[in-house]
Protein backbone atom coordinates (compact mmCIF):
# COMPACT_ATOMS: atom_id res chain seq x y z
CA UNK A 1 0.00 0.00 0.00
CA UNK A 2 0.96 3.97 -0.31
CA UNK A 3 3.47 4.76 2.49
CA UNK A 4 1.88 8.16 2.53
CA UNK A 5 -1.26 6.34 2.95
CA UNK A 6 -0.17 4.56 5.77
CA UNK A 7 1.36 7.19 7.22
CA UNK A 8 -1.58 9.09 6.82
CA UNK A 9 -3.67 6.57 8.72
CA UNK A 10 -1.20 6.67 12.08
CA UNK A 11 -2.10 10.03 12.46
CA UNK A 12 -5.53 9.41 12.59
CA UNK A 13 -4.93 7.02 15.01
CA UNK A 14 -3.47 10.10 16.94
CA UNK A 15 0.08 9.04 16.21
CA UNK A 16 1.71 12.54 16.12
CA UNK A 17 4.69 11.92 14.68
CA UNK A 18 3.99 10.20 11.32
CA UNK A 19 2.66 13.23 10.36
CA UNK A 20 5.85 15.05 11.07
CA UNK A 21 7.01 12.35 8.39
CA UNK A 22 5.02 13.61 6.03
CA UNK A 23 6.22 17.07 6.60
CA UNK A 24 9.37 16.26 6.22
CA UNK A 25 8.57 14.25 3.16
CA UNK A 26 6.76 17.38 1.45
CA UNK A 27 8.19 20.62 3.03
CA UNK A 28 10.57 21.35 0.09
CA UNK A 29 7.87 20.43 -2.64
CA UNK A 30 5.11 22.50 -0.86
CA UNK A 31 7.36 25.45 0.30
CA UNK A 32 8.81 25.74 -3.72
CA UNK A 33 4.85 25.97 -4.93
CA UNK A 34 3.58 28.61 -2.20
CA UNK A 35 7.36 30.42 -2.75
CA UNK A 36 6.79 30.64 -6.60
CA UNK A 37 2.94 31.71 -6.02
CA UNK A 38 3.80 34.44 -3.23
CA UNK A 39 7.65 35.48 -4.49
CA UNK A 40 8.57 35.99 -0.83
CA UNK A 41 10.44 33.40 1.51
CA UNK A 42 8.80 34.54 4.65
CA UNK A 43 5.23 34.71 3.19
CA UNK A 44 5.77 31.66 1.65
CA UNK A 45 7.18 29.98 4.75
CA UNK A 46 3.84 31.15 6.61
CA UNK A 47 1.41 29.78 3.53
CA UNK A 48 3.24 26.37 3.58
CA UNK A 49 2.81 26.17 7.39
CA UNK A 50 -0.86 27.65 6.80
CA UNK A 51 -0.83 24.44 4.13
CA UNK A 52 0.22 21.88 6.45
CA UNK A 53 -1.75 22.37 9.75
CA UNK A 54 -5.10 22.93 7.53
CA UNK A 55 -4.09 19.64 6.00
CA UNK A 56 -3.42 18.17 9.52
CA UNK A 57 -6.63 19.80 10.84
CA UNK A 58 -8.68 18.22 7.63
CA UNK A 59 -7.10 14.43 7.41
CA UNK A 60 -9.99 13.04 7.64
CA UNK A 61 -11.37 14.73 3.91
CA UNK A 62 -8.75 13.33 2.35
CA UNK A 63 -10.85 10.02 0.88
CA UNK A 64 -7.50 8.15 -0.41
CA UNK A 65 -8.72 8.22 -4.26
CA UNK A 66 -6.21 10.71 -5.42
CA UNK A 67 -2.49 10.82 -4.08
CA UNK A 68 -1.25 12.03 -1.13
CA UNK A 69 0.72 15.17 -2.74
CA UNK A 70 -2.15 16.12 -5.03
CA UNK A 71 -4.34 16.33 -2.02
CA UNK A 72 -1.72 18.79 -0.20
CA UNK A 73 -0.62 20.68 -2.88
CA UNK A 74 -4.25 21.36 -3.53
CA UNK A 75 -4.33 22.85 0.16
CA UNK A 76 -0.88 24.27 -0.28
CA UNK A 77 -1.42 26.52 -3.95
CA UNK A 78 -4.89 27.45 -2.29
CA UNK A 79 -3.30 28.82 0.86
CA UNK A 80 -0.87 30.32 -1.08
CA UNK A 81 -2.97 32.05 -3.80
CA UNK A 82 -5.59 33.34 -0.86
CA UNK A 83 -2.64 34.53 0.67
CA UNK A 84 -1.29 36.79 -2.75
CA UNK A 85 -5.19 37.69 -3.30
CA UNK A 86 -4.75 39.20 0.01
CA UNK A 87 -1.26 40.89 -0.85
CA UNK A 88 -3.05 41.88 -4.24
CA UNK A 89 -0.40 39.98 -6.16
CA UNK A 90 -2.03 39.90 -10.09
CA UNK A 91 -3.37 35.90 -9.45
CA UNK A 92 -4.40 36.11 -13.79
CA UNK A 93 -2.91 33.93 -15.88
CA UNK A 94 -0.64 33.96 -18.99
CA UNK A 95 -4.03 33.35 -21.10
CA UNK A 96 -4.96 37.48 -20.47
CA UNK A 97 -3.24 38.68 -23.53
CA UNK A 98 -3.03 41.88 -21.52
CA UNK A 99 -0.54 40.20 -18.61
CA UNK A 100 1.01 38.03 -21.13
CA UNK A 101 2.58 40.74 -22.67
CA UNK A 102 3.12 42.42 -19.42
CA UNK A 103 4.98 39.23 -18.86
CA UNK A 104 7.32 40.07 -21.76
CA UNK A 105 7.76 43.00 -20.95
CA UNK A 106 8.82 43.08 -17.80
CA UNK A 107 11.15 39.98 -18.26
CA UNK A 108 12.84 41.98 -21.69
CA UNK A 109 13.45 45.15 -19.59
CA UNK A 110 16.40 43.18 -17.36
CA UNK A 111 19.46 43.81 -19.78
CA UNK A 112 20.47 41.70 -22.15
CA UNK A 113 23.82 41.71 -21.63
CA UNK A 114 23.84 40.97 -17.99
CA UNK A 115 21.31 37.93 -18.86
CA UNK A 116 24.09 36.38 -21.41
CA UNK A 117 26.57 36.53 -18.47
CA UNK A 118 24.17 34.34 -16.45
CA UNK A 119 23.63 30.03 -16.97
CA UNK A 120 20.38 29.08 -18.82
CA UNK A 121 19.22 27.98 -15.43
CA UNK A 122 19.59 31.04 -13.23
CA UNK A 123 17.85 33.11 -16.46
CA UNK A 124 14.72 30.77 -16.20
CA UNK A 125 14.62 30.86 -12.63
CA UNK A 126 14.46 34.53 -13.38
CA UNK A 127 12.00 33.97 -15.95
CA UNK A 128 9.81 31.95 -13.70
CA UNK A 129 10.17 34.52 -10.71
CA UNK A 130 8.14 37.11 -13.27
CA UNK A 131 5.19 35.05 -14.21
CA UNK A 132 1.94 35.17 -12.47
CA UNK A 133 1.49 33.04 -9.47
CA UNK A 134 -0.76 30.63 -11.25
CA UNK A 135 1.43 29.98 -14.21
CA UNK A 136 4.64 29.76 -11.93
CA UNK A 137 2.93 27.22 -9.50
CA UNK A 138 1.96 25.12 -12.94
CA UNK A 139 5.12 25.20 -14.68
CA UNK A 140 6.58 23.96 -11.05
CA UNK A 141 3.54 21.48 -10.55
CA UNK A 142 4.44 19.84 -13.69
CA UNK A 143 7.86 20.16 -13.84
CA UNK A 144 9.54 19.72 -10.13
CA UNK A 145 7.01 17.79 -8.71
CA UNK A 146 6.14 15.79 -11.85
CA UNK A 147 2.20 15.98 -11.54
CA UNK A 148 0.01 14.86 -14.68
CA UNK A 149 -2.10 17.26 -16.50
CA UNK A 150 -5.38 15.65 -15.28
CA UNK A 151 -3.54 15.72 -11.28
CA UNK A 152 -3.10 19.56 -12.04
CA UNK A 153 -6.24 20.67 -13.17
CA UNK A 154 -7.44 18.93 -10.33
CA UNK A 155 -5.07 20.86 -8.08
CA UNK A 156 -6.06 24.19 -9.47
CA UNK A 157 -9.86 23.88 -10.28
CA UNK A 158 -9.10 24.06 -13.94
CA UNK A 159 -10.09 21.37 -17.49
CA UNK A 160 -7.24 19.58 -18.30
CA UNK A 161 -7.75 21.23 -22.05
CA UNK A 162 -7.23 24.79 -20.14
CA UNK A 163 -4.00 23.09 -18.51
CA UNK A 164 -2.80 21.60 -21.93
CA UNK A 165 -3.45 24.76 -23.60
CA UNK A 166 -2.02 26.76 -21.01
CA UNK A 167 1.02 24.56 -20.45
CA UNK A 168 1.52 25.15 -23.82
CA UNK A 169 1.14 29.09 -24.25
CA UNK A 170 3.59 28.92 -20.91
CA UNK A 171 6.56 26.93 -22.17
CA UNK A 172 6.42 28.77 -25.72
CA UNK A 173 6.85 32.66 -23.63
CA UNK A 174 9.74 31.09 -21.90
CA UNK A 175 11.49 30.07 -24.68
CA UNK A 176 11.03 33.01 -26.55
CA UNK A 177 12.40 35.02 -23.60
CA UNK A 178 15.50 32.32 -23.51
CA UNK A 179 15.31 32.01 -27.09
CA UNK A 180 18.68 34.17 -27.42
CA UNK A 181 21.05 31.73 -24.60
CA UNK A 182 18.49 28.63 -25.94
CA UNK A 183 19.67 29.28 -29.56
CA UNK A 184 23.51 29.79 -27.98
CA UNK A 185 23.38 26.09 -25.95
CA UNK A 186 22.00 23.95 -28.75
CA UNK A 187 24.18 25.52 -31.53
CA UNK A 188 27.05 22.54 -30.37
CA UNK A 189 24.07 19.91 -29.90
CA UNK A 190 23.26 21.03 -33.91
CA UNK B 1 6.92 26.80 -38.04
CA UNK B 2 3.48 27.26 -37.48
CA UNK B 3 1.10 27.22 -34.60
CA UNK B 4 0.18 23.61 -35.10
CA UNK B 5 3.97 22.54 -35.10
CA UNK B 6 4.71 24.00 -31.80
CA UNK B 7 1.97 21.64 -30.36
CA UNK B 8 2.58 19.33 -32.28
CA UNK B 9 6.16 19.47 -30.83
CA UNK B 10 5.68 19.86 -27.49
CA UNK B 11 3.25 16.86 -27.49
CA UNK B 12 6.62 15.14 -28.95
CA UNK B 13 8.52 15.85 -25.98
CA UNK B 14 5.55 15.13 -23.48
CA UNK B 15 5.50 12.01 -24.97
CA UNK B 16 1.31 12.57 -25.87
CA UNK B 17 1.42 11.89 -29.42
CA UNK B 18 -0.82 9.00 -31.22
CA UNK B 19 1.75 6.86 -33.46
CA UNK B 20 0.85 8.54 -36.50
CA UNK B 21 1.96 11.85 -34.59
CA UNK B 22 5.05 10.49 -33.60
CA UNK B 23 6.07 9.06 -37.41
CA UNK B 24 5.06 12.50 -38.75
CA UNK B 25 7.60 14.20 -36.41
CA UNK B 26 10.36 11.93 -36.74
CA UNK B 27 9.64 12.23 -40.19
CA UNK B 28 10.14 15.45 -40.32
CA UNK B 29 12.92 15.70 -38.03
CA UNK B 30 14.61 13.62 -40.35
CA UNK B 31 13.81 15.92 -43.53
CA UNK B 32 13.61 19.34 -42.16
CA UNK B 33 16.35 21.17 -40.48
CA UNK B 34 14.61 24.51 -39.92
CA UNK B 35 11.98 21.65 -37.41
CA UNK B 36 14.63 20.00 -35.96
CA UNK B 37 16.68 23.09 -34.65
CA UNK B 38 12.87 24.01 -33.14
CA UNK B 39 12.66 20.90 -31.47
CA UNK B 40 16.30 20.94 -29.88
CA UNK B 41 15.42 24.31 -28.31
CA UNK B 42 11.99 22.82 -27.10
CA UNK B 43 14.01 20.05 -25.45
CA UNK B 44 16.84 21.93 -24.00
CA UNK B 45 14.45 24.07 -22.24
CA UNK B 46 12.16 20.98 -21.26
CA UNK B 47 15.47 19.58 -20.19
CA UNK B 48 16.12 23.31 -18.05
CA UNK B 49 12.78 23.26 -16.63
CA UNK B 50 12.84 19.37 -15.46
CA UNK B 51 16.16 20.33 -13.56
CA UNK B 52 15.19 22.89 -11.57
CA UNK B 53 15.52 22.84 -8.08
CA UNK B 54 12.97 22.43 -4.94
CA UNK B 55 13.54 25.74 -2.66
CA UNK B 56 13.95 24.77 0.63
CA UNK B 57 12.19 26.24 3.80
CA UNK B 58 13.80 27.25 7.68
CA UNK B 59 15.91 24.77 9.28
CA UNK B 60 12.98 24.37 11.83
CA UNK B 61 10.73 24.64 9.52
CA UNK B 62 8.89 21.09 10.18
CA UNK B 63 10.05 21.08 14.00
CA UNK B 64 7.65 24.30 14.08
CA UNK B 65 4.56 22.66 12.77
CA UNK B 66 4.69 19.49 14.69
CA UNK B 67 5.10 21.77 17.78
CA UNK B 68 2.14 23.66 16.58
CA UNK B 69 0.21 20.64 16.07
CA UNK B 70 -3.40 20.43 17.77
CA UNK B 71 -4.51 17.24 19.65
CA UNK B 72 -7.33 15.88 17.36
CA UNK B 73 -6.95 12.23 16.60
CA UNK B 74 -7.35 9.49 19.23
CA UNK B 75 -4.80 8.33 21.07
CA UNK B 76 -3.20 4.69 20.19
CA UNK B 77 -6.10 2.14 21.32
CA UNK B 78 -4.29 -0.84 22.38
CA UNK B 79 -6.80 -3.89 23.31
CA UNK B 80 -5.88 -4.77 27.25
CA UNK B 81 -4.38 -8.22 27.13
CA UNK B 82 -7.55 -9.41 29.77
CA UNK B 83 -10.42 -7.64 29.33
CA UNK B 84 -11.65 -5.97 32.46
CA UNK B 85 -14.71 -8.37 32.61
CA UNK B 86 -12.70 -11.12 33.12
CA UNK B 87 -10.23 -10.04 35.74
CA UNK B 88 -13.36 -8.66 37.31
CA UNK B 89 -14.76 -12.50 37.09
CA UNK B 90 -11.57 -14.15 38.39
CA UNK B 91 -11.06 -11.44 41.24
CA UNK B 92 -14.53 -12.44 42.48
CA UNK B 93 -13.78 -16.49 41.85
CA UNK B 94 -11.07 -16.31 44.45
CA UNK B 95 -13.26 -13.12 46.61
CA UNK B 96 -15.60 -16.70 46.35
CA UNK B 97 -13.02 -19.21 47.35
CA UNK B 98 -11.66 -17.27 50.10
CA UNK B 99 -14.98 -16.87 51.48
CA UNK B 100 -16.50 -20.84 51.16
CA UNK B 101 -13.03 -21.75 52.85
CA UNK B 102 -13.35 -19.45 55.29
CA UNK B 103 -16.91 -20.09 56.65
CA UNK B 104 -16.20 -23.86 56.07
CA UNK B 105 -13.49 -23.93 58.53
CA UNK B 106 -15.42 -21.79 61.02
CA UNK B 107 -18.30 -24.09 60.95
CA UNK B 108 -15.94 -27.33 61.71
CA UNK B 109 -15.24 -25.25 65.19
CA UNK B 110 -17.03 -27.25 67.88
CA UNK B 111 -18.90 -24.88 69.81
CA UNK B 112 -19.09 -26.72 72.95
CA UNK B 113 -14.93 -26.97 72.94
CA UNK B 114 -15.41 -22.97 71.98
CA UNK B 115 -16.95 -22.30 74.82
CA UNK B 116 -14.54 -24.29 77.81
CA UNK B 117 -11.45 -23.62 78.91
CA UNK B 118 -8.72 -23.59 76.29
CA UNK B 119 -11.03 -22.54 73.73
CA UNK B 120 -8.66 -20.47 71.42
CA UNK B 121 -6.19 -23.54 71.31
CA UNK B 122 -8.96 -25.58 70.20
CA UNK B 123 -10.44 -23.54 68.25
CA UNK B 124 -7.13 -23.31 66.02
CA UNK B 125 -6.97 -27.00 66.40
CA UNK B 126 -9.82 -27.39 64.26
CA UNK B 127 -9.08 -24.91 62.00
CA UNK B 128 -5.95 -26.63 61.07
CA UNK B 129 -7.56 -30.07 60.84
CA UNK B 130 -10.30 -28.29 58.62
CA UNK B 131 -7.71 -26.68 55.93
CA UNK B 132 -5.80 -29.99 56.43
CA UNK B 133 -8.51 -31.66 54.29
CA UNK B 134 -8.40 -28.88 51.34
CA UNK B 135 -5.76 -30.86 49.14
CA UNK B 136 -2.62 -29.60 49.36
CA UNK B 137 -1.89 -29.34 45.20
CA UNK B 138 -5.01 -27.28 44.51
CA UNK B 139 -3.93 -24.89 47.19
CA UNK B 140 -1.08 -24.16 45.57
CA UNK B 141 -2.48 -23.93 42.00
CA UNK B 142 -4.58 -21.87 43.20
CA UNK B 143 -2.19 -19.26 44.78
CA UNK B 144 0.11 -20.05 41.50
CA UNK B 145 -2.53 -18.78 39.06
CA UNK B 146 -3.59 -16.21 41.22
CA UNK B 147 -0.13 -14.69 41.34
CA UNK B 148 0.46 -15.11 37.67
CA UNK B 149 -3.11 -13.61 37.12
CA UNK B 150 -2.01 -10.65 38.79
CA UNK B 151 1.08 -10.56 37.43
CA UNK B 152 -0.09 -10.28 34.11
CA UNK B 153 -2.62 -7.49 34.56
CA UNK B 154 0.32 -5.63 36.29
CA UNK B 155 2.38 -6.39 33.18
CA UNK B 156 -0.23 -5.37 30.93
CA UNK B 157 -0.96 -2.39 32.24
CA UNK B 158 2.66 -0.97 32.54
CA UNK B 159 3.72 -1.94 28.58
CA UNK B 160 0.13 -0.02 27.91
CA UNK B 161 0.66 3.10 29.87
CA UNK B 162 4.84 2.94 28.36
CA UNK B 163 3.92 2.73 24.56
CA UNK B 164 1.14 4.95 24.83
CA UNK B 165 2.19 7.12 26.56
Amino acid sequence: MDEDVNLVRLVRTGHKPAFKQLVERYEDYVFTITFKVLKSREEAEEAAQDAFLKAYQNLEGFEEKSRFSTWLYTIAYRAAIDMARKKRLPANSIDDDASFLQLEDEVFATPVEQMQDEDLQAQLAVAIDKLKPDDAAMITLFYLQEMSVKEIAEIMNLTITNVKTRLHRLREALREILSRQLKQEIQDLL
Amino acid sequence: MNHQDDILLWKYIDGDCTPDESDAVQKKLAEDAKFRKAYAERLKLHGELRNMEAEQPSMRFSMRIFESLPDLYGRFTIQPLIRPLWARAFLATLALLVIGFSTYAVLQVDPSAASSSGALSETVHDLTQASERIPYSLMTLLAALSAGFLILVWLDRRLRKRIVG
